[in-house]
Order: structure tokens, then sequence, then C-alpha cells
């Protein structure tokens, strides 16, 4: 016979398959359960007539259970489809669970309404675009940020970018009295296509020897400092003679990011001044050799019309650069302290 | 012959095997510093080493690229060429015209400049629409003929210096983002000339599409929606408006201005463009989206220059201000965002406005009764103009409103396609396409 303090008895104390234990409170996962809670009112099994409300696809069943029916679990739930206007199925509560315990119908009343706000507000969310949620995929992810940072160093994105520019201004694409260029430049960048031009004239006219012998000329000439046109590298001196048409500031800031042969030449000069003893002379002779490897690693004519006279650039950078100690050599030997005696 | 025997006595064979190991580097060390005294000298050593360079190019990625063949707007330039050349003999064989030999041989070297890493000055899609919608595979005549149009109109515009209005982009983002995004977003307005930025509200209307038509219907050049995830931006849907395509972008490695160490500060004068590397039709559509965001003339002046660089797939972003201090070397100072963007998808068109399940939008249920019944197979924009009008009317007249016969906005002339029109992917990225690690896209 159905006994339900005997199964509450059982369930509560021993063991039920529901019930889910946390710290604060006890759960019900049973479907039918009205609360969720695992209570005596509330538990399904524990008692034999019993009623729930349940929504499937957005239409709401009531769920009833009596002890008429408990031998026979296939038809124990009666379910019975509730209006769906609200009102309505309140009102059909109300007829179906006349005279059962208030507990019941009151929680069943309560789900109801429960039910009936998250589908409407499920409703409005539909009409809304949602963002589409997509997965994140580590493997994928991973994978790409690699091949952004190798992309990255493959692409030597600031020498693209000066090679595009420098391209633009010799093709003339700024015009012929360009804004963007100092005069000085501009007047060299013309002087520079007016040479390619002669120089085009000249293969025309010559040989290739001789065209080998006026390279040799050129260079001999840059390391004499001759003559009007001199083919200097960005120099610090240099940007500083064009500041007066910019602001100092930008200029801090140039210098802190600038690349290429101008930071190679730092380090040896470093070098230079910090040794002591014997090589001081020897320093001093490799200051200019130590510069002209890094500028003729820039390979071929271009790395010969960039080299800077070193001569030229001692005068010129001593004023910042770390001073060159020189020995001098003493055409006396100094004192010992036998020679002292004996003087 | 007798196999070499393996040394039995560890100790021995581990010092055979090093003294071998050193034999061997020691020669190669030789053979290296021979190599370098010999380019060292002073008569042949710059030949040999240009010599050396040249047999001894690196094998890299980008040398080894693959065209992904499948599709033409990915395809390899070189072999769009043959084909265009191929079509264009045959059309003037059937059409019985001389074939001319001398034109094809300029053409080849006028695209080849075309291809080099270079894209024409910044320049927007409406300028530039009539001379890109020619068809591939008209004759190459037609297309020397544009270039030579096409520079002289650069040049015109050089010499005249008329500022034209920058087209307007109107920046927004995903609905309720963060601050991350908010800040980058005031970057993305510093950056483009026309940039206005506005707060999404989330809610029914204020779906992309709606933004999309509205904002085309004021007359904004192009749309910029910035997508948030996890408390930072990580895409960017760029729509090119009235009716533009739409692209795509997954964004990452977001670095504002401020955190650039010896950054540049800005100023409103218009940048130059620098579109480097795009070689693919779907590099060039990119690039040329992209550079319709800029207006067409840029301002010297301000010497400042913006470059989308694309190194396998990867868009680079970075503004710089320049300075020339010599005519072989000049010098960059980075200003604003940087950041690099990886197209996921392109499509026609702008992007529809559906209820998630799939319904139609709200005001347009009868478009589907006046589909049936009409005699046309496309769908003319006016039409669609007017039963939008006509459903708004009914709309309104269901909500009890009296009927507004004349709009309150004025009509601008824009034709802008309905809520409902979705246009086709041109292209879509599928993890299944990253099977070669040569295969590039744009």
């Amino acid at each position: 016979m159905q006994s339900d303090d005997i199964i509450w008895t059982v369930i509560n104390h021993q063991f039920c398959s529901y019930k889910v234990k946390t710290s604060t409170q006890n759960f019900c996962r049973n479907e039918y359960n009205l609360t969720g809670f695992c209570t005596r009112q509330s538990c399904p099994l524990a008692n034999s007539r019993y009623a729930t409300v349940r929504e499937k696809d957005g239409v709401l069943y009531l769920y009833m259970k009596t002890i008429e029916r408990a031998h026979t679990p296939a038809n124990m739930w009666e379910r019975i489809k509730l209006s769906n206007n609200y009102v309505k199925a309140l009102e059909q509560i109300d007829k179906e669970l006349i005279y059962w315990p208030n507990f019941i119908t009151h929680k069943c009343k309560q789900r109801i309404t429960k039910i009936t706000q998250y589908l409407i507000k499920m409703r409005r969310l539909s009409l809304t675009a949602q963002p589409k949620k997509v997965g994140i995929k580590k493997k994928l992810e991973r994978r790409e940020a690699t091949r952004e940072r190798k992309a990255l160093a493959a692409a030597h994105l600031e020498k693209n970018i000066e090679k595009e520019l420098l391209e633009r201004l010799r093709s003339k694409a700024y015009g012929d009295q360009p804004l963007n260029v100092n005069e000085d430049v501009w007047r060299q960048v013309l002087d520079l296509d007016r040479k390619g031009k002669e120089k085009e004239l000249e293969l025309d006219m010559e040989d290739d020897e001789s065209l080998l012998d006026s390279d040799e000329e050129r260079e001999e000439e840059e390391e004499y400092e001759g003559g009007e046109r001199e083919y200097v590298e960005d120099t610090d001196d240099e940007s500083v003679g064009d500041l007066e048409d910019y602001s100092g500031s930008e200029f801090d800031e140039f210098d802190s990011e600038e690349e290429g042969s101008e930071g190679q030449e730092f380090p040896s000069d470093l070098d230079v001044s910090d040794e002591d003893g014997d090589g001081e002379e020897d320093g001093g002779e490799e200051q200019p050799k130590a510069k002209k490897p890094p500028t003729n690693g820039s390979g071929g004519l271009a790395g010969t019309k960039r080299k800077q006279p070193p001569k030229g650039s001692s005068t010129k950078k001593g004023a910042r650069r770390p001073k060159v100690d020189v020995e001098y050599e003493m055409e006396t030997e100094p004192l010992s302290r036998e020679m002292l005696k004996n003087w | 012959m007798v196999r070499d025997k393996k040394i039995k006595n560890a100790f021995k064979r581990s010092d055979e095997h090093r003294k071998a190991k050193r034999e061997k580097e020691q020669a190669k060390l030789a053979r290296r510093m021979e190599i370098k005294k010999a380019e060292k000298s002073k008569e042949n050593g710059a030949a040999l080493k240009a010599e050396r360079l040249a047999k001894n190019v690196p094998r890299t990625l980008d040398n080894t690229r693959q065209y992904d063949a499948t599709s033409y707007l990915t395809a390899d330039p070189a072999t769009m060429r043959d084909l265009e050349e191929k079509a264009a003999r045959a059309s003037r064989m059937i059409n019985g015209e001389e074939p001319e030999e001398d034109d094809e041989e300029s053409d080849d070297e006028d695209e080849d400049e075309d291809e080099d890493e270079e894209m024409p000055e910044a320049g927007p899609s409406k300028q530039r629409n009539t001379q890109a919608d020619n068809d591939e595979e008209e004759g190459d005549d037609i297309e020397e003929v544009e270039e030579e149009e096409q520079e002289q109109e650069q040049q015109q515009e050089i010499l005249q210096d008329q500022p034209m209005p920058p087209p307007k982009i109107l920046i927004t983002t995903s609905a309720s983002p963060c601050k991350l995004t908010y800040n980058f977003c005031d970057d993305l307005k510093n950056v483009f000339p026309g940039g206005e930025f506005f707060k999404r509200p989330r809610g029914r209307g204020y779906e992309i599409g709606r933004v999309a038509r509205w904002a085309g219907k004021r007359g904004y050049g192009a749309l910029i929606v910035v997508n948030e995830d996890h408390k930072a931006p990580n895409a960017i849907t760029l729509i090119n408006l009235p009716a533009g395509p739409t692209a795509y972008f997954k964004l990452s490695s977001v670095i504002p201005s401020a955190q650039i160490y010896g950054h540049a500060r800005p100023s409103p004068h218009s940048p130059e463009l620098i579109l480097n590397n795009f070689t693919t039709l779907l590099g060039h559509s990119v690039g040329r989206l992209f550079g319709s965001l800029f207006p067409p003339q840029p301002q010297f002046r301000g010497r400042q220059v913006v470059t989308l660089h694309n190194q396998r797939d990867f868009l680079f972003f970075r503004r710089h201000r320049y300075m020339f201090t010599s005519p072989t070397s000049a010098k960059l100072q980075e200003i604003g965002p940087r950041f690099t963007l990886k197209l996921r998808w392109l499509r026609k068109g702008l992007p529809s406005v559906t209820a998630p399940d799939g319904r139609a939008p709200a005001g347009e249920n009868d478009e589907e009764d006046i589909d049936l019944s009409s005699d046309e197979e496309g769908v003319d924009e006016a039409e669609l103009a007017e039963r939008e009008k006509k459903d708004e009317d009914e709309a309104m007249a269901e909500m009890g409103m009296p009927d507004n016969q004349k709009k309150p906005t004025k009509d601008t002339g824009i034709k802008v396609p309905g809520l409902a029109e979705t246009g086709e992917y041109e292209w879509k990225w599928k993890p299944k396409m990253e099977v070669s690690r040569r295969t590039f896209f744009l």
C-alpha cells in the first residue's frame, strides 16, 4: 500500500537519486517537482496527490497525480492543456485543483506566472538581432597569432614605407614644388635626376670601362670632400640643421627611433673611448676603419654614394660623441727608480 | 665494398667524430674567409658579391607563394593576364580585326608597373568606379587608355590642388562596448579626416543593416563597425555606402598611440596613402575599399602617410609622419594606432535586416505578395523604395496615426537597397583553406 511517510523517511534519510545536496540547500532534480527544492511537501515521490505545471514548446500543461492511479505508473500523471491566456489559465488551475491543498495550487499559479514571463522574454528577444556566437578555436587562434608574428617580421614595414616614399619623391609624384620636402633635399633630388640623365647620355656614347673609371673618380672626390655635391649620410647634425622648420620635440623622438647605419656607428666609438692602455693610437685608426664596413655593407654603388668622409665626420660629431683619448709617445723613456738614483 | 665499420670503442669513436666535425667546420670557415677576401678586393668585389647574392636567394614563403586557383579573385595575376590576352586575341580574330602586337608588349609593361606593390593614390570609390568597372575580358587597349586618363587626372589634381570634401565615415561599435573599444574608436576617428563616431544603442532599429541604410541616405561614404569581444575590439566590419561591398576583418594587435614610445601627434591634414603588396583581384578590391575611405587629394603639407601593407594575408596598418633628410633617406615617426587586419569575408551589397528566426523585418510583409505578381525578374531600386514607403504608410495607418504623404527627410536622390536584400559572398575564408602554408589570397 502507498505510505507516503515511509517513502519520505527512506528518501530523505537514506538515498534519493534526484536529490542534490549543497551546503545551504537541498534541491530535487525530478522533472515533476513543483518548487525544485527537496522538501516533504514538494517531493513528487513522497506525495501521492500531487500537481505540477510544465511547459513544452511554449504550451503550458497541468500534470496531476492521484492515489487511485498510484499502482499504474504508466497512467499516473494526468495532463491537461492550459489556455494561452494567462488569466484563463489561472482560472483553469482554480477549477481543476479545487479542494486541493493551498500549497500546491499556490505554487502551480506561481509557476504559471514565471513560465509565461520567460516565454514573453524569449519571444521579444528573438525579434532583436542577437550577436552570433562563434566558438573560440584555440589551435586556430594560436596558429594565426604565430603567422601574424612571422608576417610582421617578413614585412620590413618601415623599410618598405621609406622605400615607397623615396620612390614617390624621385618619380616627381609630388609635383614640381613639393610641400613636404626641404629645399636643400629637393635640390639634391633634382641634381641626382640631372646626373642620372647625363649618365644615360654618357652610357650611349662611351664604353663600360669608362663608366667604372668615372665611378672611381667620384669615390675619390668624396674622400677629398671636394666639389659642391656631397653625398652625406643622414646624421644627427644634418637633422639639427633642418630644425629651423620643424619643432625640436619631434627630433628628440626621431633620435629614439632611428635605425640603420647610424646605430652601427655609435658602439664602435664608445668602444674606442673606453679602451685603456696600448691601443689608443690604433684605436684612433680603427675608428675610420670601423665606420667603413657598416656603410659598405649596404652594397654596390648606392653604398659608396652614402659613404661618409671619416675626417669630416669626426669633426662634426666631436661635440656629441665621446672623445677619443690619444696617447702621445714620448721620445725619452719615463724615469725609473734606479735611473733616478744614478742621475 | 666493405662498409665502413663502426669503431667499437666509444671514446675513440667520439674523438674521431669530434675531429671530423671540426675539420669540416674549419674547411667551411676557410672557404667563407676566401669568399670574403675576394669580395673585399676593390676590383671585382662588388660584382662578385652581387653575383653571390643573386644566386643564393633564400626561399621564403613569399617567394614560393602558390596562388589559389579555385576562384578568379584569388588567382595568380600573371595567369589572369595571359588568359585575358588570349581571349582578346581570340575575339579579335573572330571579329576579323588585325592582331595588334605592339600594344600587347606595352600593355605588359604597364601592367607590370601596376602590379609592382604600388597602388595609385587614394581615391574614393565613386571616382574610381567608372574606371574600375571595366570587364576583365575587354581588349587591352581600353585598359591602357584608362591608365593614361588616370595619370592625367592625377596630374591635374596635383596641379590644381582642388580640395574635395573628405568622405564622411561613420564609426560605431557593437552594443555596450568597453573602454578599450571606445579608445580605439577615438583613434580611428582621428585617422580618417571625415570620421565621426556614434554610440550604438542595443535593440531593434539599430541593426547594422538599418544603420548602414540610414547612413547611406545621409550621404556617408563608409560605415565602420568595431566589434567587441571579451572587453577588447576584435573585428571590424567595413561597409562601403551607399550600396557598396561589405568586408569583415579580424582585428588583432591593437596598439593605441599612447602606448607607442615616442609617438608623434597627428595633425588634421589628410594623409597620403600607401597600399603595399596587393596582388590578386581580391587584394586589389580590398585595397581600393580602403583607399576610398580617404580624401582623394592628400595634403602633402601635413607629411602624414597611412600604410596598409599586405603580408601573407595580414594587413598591417601604420600611420607615420615622415621627413626626407636626403634624396636617399627618409625618417619616419609613428603616429596613431597600430593594428593588423585579416580579411574573413567580402560580400556584395549591404547587410540585410532579418530577425534571427528568418522572418522578414517589420513593415515588409507585403513584399512577398508583390513579388509574386510582378512580371519583372529584377527588382528596381525605385520600386523597392516605393514599396517601403507604402509599407510604412500602412504601418502608420494601423497604428492609428495619419499618413505622412511627404516624408520629413529630404530626398537626396541616393538609392539605397531594401532592408531584406543581401549580397552574396564574394569571398569567404574557411579554416579548411589553410591547408597549405604557401597559399595566400590577397
